[in-house]
């Protein structure tokens, strides 16, 4: 069971919740996290 | 749940935003590093999940009606007869038509003559039945015409 935690935030994510997401979900979460990437990259 | 998801999404964004705003010197290097890798993995994680989801409830509508707002944007963007297109069209055109106009006018003032069918060309370029928009550009074809003219 893969997992990834922000320790700073205390937030965790887990594949097992992910799986449960739908698809929009998952595309709109994945927009605003390429953004934050792209922030933080440049 | 999805919800719930993107809440929590959002929420880490919104702190790692603030964070990639810091000024460079008080940002910890080895931190930015942590975040990048991490938000990679859970981009990663979300690629797989993504291949196995169900399409949302509202999904197909929700896309279906973005996908119509969007083509009418684009069509009234693109429109070859909407006023702006008409303008930019015909403005680029223009351009194109001037600056090979002017460095003909220059090769003729180094001849010392100049040939008035270049104040006839650029005429042609005057739209008899342009619209409002073009016409009020074209007050600024008088003021070149009267530099031709000098």
């Amino acid at each position: 069971m893969e997992e990834i935690i922000f320790e700073d935030y205390n937030i965790k994510f887990t594949e097992e919740e992910l799986k449960q997401a739908d698809k929009k979900t998952l595309k709109k979460s994945k927009k605003i996290l390429q953004e934050t990437l792209t922030k933080l990259v440049n | 749940m999805s919800n719930e998801i993107y809440e929590k999404v959002e929420k880490l964004c919104q702190k790692i935003d603030a964070f990639a705003e810091k000024d460079f010197s008080v940002k910890n290097e080895i931190k930015t590093e942590a975040y990048i890798a991490k938000i990679k993995k859970l981009i990663n994680m979300i690629e797989k999940a993504e291949a196995t989801a169900q399409p949302g409830i509202l999904e197909t509508e929700d896309e279906t009606n973005e996908n119509v707002i969007n083509k009418d944007v684009l069509e009234s963007k693109y429109n070859p007869y909407s006023e702006d297109f008409c303008y930019k069209d015909r403005l680029k055109q223009l351009n194109g038509n001037i600056y090979r106009l002017i460095q003909e006018l220059k090769e003729q003032d180094k001849e010392g003559y100049r040939n008035a069918y270049i104040i006839n060309e650029i005429e042609k370029y005057i739209p008899s039945t342009a619209n409002i928009k073009v016409r009020e550009k074209m007050n600024l074809w008088q003021k070149i015409k009267s530099f031709f003219k000098k």
